[in-house]
């Protein structure tokens, strides 16, 4: 094998294998990216089994044939060399040697048979989302995924269709929820939904930030694959049920509170100054025509803030982590936030004015 | 403001002397353990002026003086010294700061209508520490913590050393730099070597200047501690909660069933004390006393804090096999908890919290028919 490839077309096709790679993993030939050279293309793919990434760089290709490299060690190299192209040519026992004007590294590889088979997927269930839609849900809701890798059903995004043309995506780690729904310009089929695991959609993520336009997609069996210009993503599907997650939102939360979104955002970011670091709670006393923030903490103190709201229904006092508020308001383009409650132990409700599509839920915590 | 220091001098060593009279009167040195190369962590005055110092190895320190007598460290013993020690020190005030074992800074401002003014609250205090506990304190008594700190020192093994106020200077002035708090043997012969200087009268003599060229930003706090200068204030201490039980075993035994039984009723009970009080406990430690005399101890972190009796028995069953290391019967053995926290409780959407409920239930039960009225499977032997 050996070719010759622009510094930069190779840094931008390595730059995406980085977060796909596994850092520490017990399989070495994770951590690496196989290099595949044909006809005039540099393939470089990457993958942690969970997540594959395949991008095509042009190349003038000598000679044909692969090889598995380290892909920080490499992405490394691409950054710091000076020179326009560099020369990549592999040796004996996987060895890669690459040149680069007065740079010459070898670099140790591993057999190309070891590295993992990417998904075959035909192209003919490829669905043209809306990139932005899709971008703005991820937003709104994968701040809501669990990390705890006990509950694996709910590491992820779910994502199903609704109606003819519409798609809802939802997340929760059993604290909270977030639900967002889009209407699409081309159906898209799912018999019932799929669970897109969190470093999956993170990776989808960084795709839609390039560009805005349409967004091909294609599920097929257990696996995601979409295509963005010489990028392609392949996910695959959390096997898990997702929970019922329409039971849990309320229908009867008659107490409604509406006040400016920054003031309450500045008040919650004060108050949690002094909120202890355990658990995160603050008070919220809805009284009428006023909220009351309040966080105490043994070890510091206390702090209090009271905040205007349009708000007349009975005295309330509820426990939540503040840190969820802060996460659900970050991403609402609302002015005013409305805070739809029942009482002390059921969820609080968030909707946006803005994006009617958009629901949040917050369960308090006893403090 | 006027600020007492009290310290107990070689306190593990005063404690051991305490308990055990045949140390007294000889030199004698507390090992971190028992083996030889153990380090040594407090030495007698005695075993001092044979040149032991702490740091010393057991084995060496031995060689240094065949009559040297070294017991390994208790920790136990004295943290409940240094309870003891607390409960005498709170009487006095309200605002105090424990430094290390065996030695808390005392504010005595405005507590005159009381105890008299400060040095004769600290010669109350002194005899209060002697009679009640058996042991001989020293007493420093200052306008600052820094110098009470120098005091107490100066005065050892035993007294109260009295500085007036505005004349500090002139108390530091013929001591020796090693005095100063965080002055070790590198600063010591950095001051010898740079500006020639021994005596904390003539640090408090070097220019600002010259002492931040040389020790950078140090270099004012060197100088301002030169000449008796300290506004750190006595940070109020509030002692850590800690709930605690123990089981005499009567007859001994080292029989599983038994002793895990036992723990069963020691968890079942300070659990229940923990809801009842709105707290979660964030470690559990088992301490056993062996037929022998031999001592066992595990500690295991509550992660998250709980006060659940099945989840902490869980946690405890962990390290159970490490506590009963030995085929040694067991005389007694305790459960404490630690790091306790008020409880909170991050509501589930799609979990129900039925043991929360459960043990909520049995608590209400056994408040009002007593703790008999429903008993475990796992409490009989």
């Amino acid at each position: 094998m050996e070719i010759k490839v622009s510094r930069e077309e190779l840094k931008q096709g390595l730059y995406w294998t980085q977060n796909v790679v596994e850092k520490k993993t017990t399989k070495p030939i994770l951590s690496n990216a196989l290099l595949e050279c044909t006809g005039d293309k540099l393939k470089i793919s990457a993958t942690d089994l969970e997540v594959g990434i395949s991008v095509e760089v042009p190349a003038q290709v000598k000679q044909a044939g692969q090889v598995a490299v380290p892909a920080k060690s490499l992405y490394d190299i691409a950054r710091e060399i000076t020179a326009e192209h560099i020369t990549i040519k592999r040796r004996d026992d996987h060895w890669l040697e690459i040149n680069a004007g007065s740079s010459k590294f070898k670099v140790v590889g591993l057999s190309p048979q070891e590295f993992p088979s990417m998904p075959e997927m035909s192209k003919k269930n490829v669905v043209s989302l809306d990139a932005p839609a899709i971008k703005a849900m991820i937003e709104k809701t994968l701040f809501s995924v669990s990390t705890d890798e006990t509950k694996y059903n709910l590491n992820g995004v779910f994502l199903e269709a609704v109606g003819e043309k519409g798609l809802r995506m939802v997340a929760t780690d059993g604290h909270r929820l977030s639900w967002s729904e889009r209407p699409m310009t081309q159906s898209f089929q799912l018999a019932k939904g799929v669970l897109l695991p969190r470093k999956g959609v993170l990776e989808l993520q960084k795709l839609i930030q390039e560009e805005d336009g349409v967004l091909p997609i294609a599920i097929e069996g257990r696996n995601v694959m979409v295509q963005r210009g010489p990028v392609t993503l392949f996910i695959r599907l959390i096997e898990g049920d997702f929970p019922d997650y329409r039971q849990v939102i309320p229908s009867k939360n008659d107490q409604n509170a509406i006040l400016p979104k920054a003031a309450l955002v500045g008040a919650l970011r004060r108050v949690s100054l002094l909120s202890q670091d355990h658990n995160r709670g603050v008070k919220l006393t809805f009284n009428s025509g006023q909220l009351e923030l309040m966080c105490s903490n043994p070890d510091l103190g206390e702090a209090r803030e009271e905040v205007e709201c349009q708000y007349k229904g009975k005295h309330l006092e509820v426990g939540f982590n503040y840190r969820y508020f802060l996460d659900v308001l970050s991403v609402l383009e609302d002015e005013t936030v409305r805070l739809e409650i029942k009482d002390e132990i059921s969820p609080c409700l968030i909707r946006s004015d803005v994006d009617k599509g958009f629901l949040s839920l917050i369960m308090p915590m006893r403090l | 403001m006027s600020i007492v220091h009290l310290n107990i001098p070689a306190f593990a060593v005063a404690v051991e002397r305490r308990v055990d009279s045949r140390l007294r009167d000889r030199p004698m040195a507390v090992a971190a353990g028992s083996a030889p190369r153990a380090p040594v962590i407090a030495v007698s005055a005695e075993a001092y002026q044979c040149g032991i110092r702490a740091g010393d190895r057991a084995v060496d320190a031995l060689k240094q003086e065949p009559r040297l007598r070294i017991v390994p460290q208790n920790p136990p013993l004295y943290e409940r010294a240094q309870a003891k020690l607390w409960q005498v020190v709170e009487r006095f005030t309200p605002i105090f700061e424990p430094a290390r074992l065996g030695s808390f800074y005392l504010d005595m401002s405005g507590m005159e209508s009381l105890f008299g003014k400060a040095p004769e609250a600290a010669g109350k205090i002194h005899r209060e520490v002697r009679e009640g506990l058996g042991l001989i304190a020293t007493l420093g008594v200052a306008e600052n913590k820094l110098v009470s700190r120098i005091a107490a020192q100066v005065i050892r093994p035993q007294g109260l050393c009295d500085v007036f106020p505005g004349s500090e200077l002139v108390f530091l002035a013929p001591l020796g730099v090693d005095y100063l708090p965080g002055i070790g043997e590198l600063t010591q012969n950095r001051l010898l070597r740079e500006l020639g200087v021994r005596r904390i009268r003539d640090l408090a003599e070097v220019p600002a200047t010259v002492l931040t060229k040389i020790f950078g930003s140090r270099g004012a706090l060197l100088r301002d501690q030169a000449r008796g200068i300290d506004e750190d204030a006595v940070c109020p201490a509030r002692r850590p909660l800690i709930l605690a039980e123990a089981a005499n075993l009567s007859p001994e035994t080292n029989d599983e069933g038994s002793l895990l039984a036992e723990l069963w009723n020691l968890v079942e009970s300070l659990a229940a004390d923990l809801r009842r009080r709105g707290l979660v406990a964030g470690s559990a430690r088992l301490d056993g006393l062996y037929l022998d005399h031999r001592r066992t101890r595990r500690e295991v972190a509550l992660i998250p804090p709980m006060n659940l009796d099945f989840q902490i028995f869980g946690a405890l069953e962990t390290v159970w096999l490490k506590f009963l290391g030995r085929r040694m019967a067991l005389k007694s053995f305790s459960l404490r908890f630690s790091g306790l926290q008020p409880e909170f409780r991050q509501s589930d959407f799609f979990s129900e919290a039925r043991e929360e409920d459960l043990f909520k239930t049995l608590d209400r039960l056994r408040a009002k028919y007593g703790r008999g009225i429903v008993r475990s499977g796992r409490a009989l032997k």
